[in-house]
């Protein structure tokens, strides 16, 4: 059972990973966002060997991650109809940071 | 369920959300995307699941996949067009590696010991949130809904304006 832990921290490292190259390729804003949640699994296995020593530190910390990704998402969606109000479509690279068109 | 097999389950369980999760990386279409985000994060509450974690369990399969992604993936299928990709850079492959190897070494003396599903049930788990000394997740919770009202009504001004 030793490379069990193990082997839970290496594959939540990864899929992090792997979000984050989704969000960096991403053409427009509906990919971004699933970039972000496929961010949050890895947060979600993290706390599967947390949740064998500290059930109730765990219990905790996936109540507010699913809390923080639902208000997340609400930002984001919301960031979306922004931008597809205002730029008539939702690719990211006719935004720069601070939303200043290119 | 002894020790071997949930072992031999989180590691399927671990292969089957990389797979799901490179799928989502290499699909071009966003509502495919979306669709293995969903069986992504249904697995990765399944190993919650095989320590014994049914409250976890329930809330991620509940909030985060039943409400969360499924809008995602409403919002994929509403915003479907054709956009052209150009493929995805390899450069993140390496400062990914190296991040991987980095946080194994740095994180060694977590893993060194051995994991067993957890003991505490799940009727006792939900006895220790509901008990009086959860004041701190309360407001924590009471916070967090404050703020998802707050964008929610942000939310509605842009739609209805």
């Amino acid at each position: 059972m030793i490379g069990e832990a193990l082997s839970l921290i290496a594959t939540a490292i990864l899929i992090l990973s792997i979000g984050l190259a989704v969000v960096i390729n991403s053409r427009d804003l509906i990919r971004l966002l699933i970039g972000l949640e496929l961010m949050f699994n890895s947060v979600f296995l993290t706390t599967v060997a947390l949740y064998v020593y500290q059930p109730y530190l765990a219990f905790i910390v996936v109540t507010i991650s699913v809390i923080t990704s639902a208000a997340e998402f609400i930002a984001l969606i919301t960031a979306i109809l922004t931008v597809d109000k205002m730029r008539r479509n939702i690719e990211t690279r006719s935004i720069l940071a601070g939303g200043d068109k290119a | 369920m002894n020790v071997t097999d949930v072992g031999l389950a989180l590691v399927v369980v671990e292969v089957l959300v990389v797979i799901s999760s490179l799928a989502v990386l290499l699909t071009k279409d966003n509502l495919y995307s979306a669709l293995y985000l969903a069986l992504a994060s249904g697995l990765s509450a399944t190993a919650l699941l095989l320590m014994n974690g049914v409250l976890p369990f329930v809330l991620i399969v509940m909030i985060y996949v039943g409400a969360t992604i499924t809008i995602t993936i409403v919002l994929a299928a509403t915003y479907r067009r054709p956009v052209a990709y150009t493929g995805v850079e390899g450069k993140w492959i390496g400062v990914a590696l190296v991040i991987v190897v980095l946080s194994l070494i740095a994180l060694k003396s977590v893993y060194s010991t051995p994991l067993q599903p957890a003991s505490l049930s799940p009727a006792q788990l939900a006895h220790d949130v509901l008990s009086s000394g959860m004041t701190m997740l309360l407001i924590l919770l009471v916070s967090f809904l404050s703020m998802v009202m707050a964008i929610t009504i942000r939310y509605l001004k842009v739609t209805q304006s």
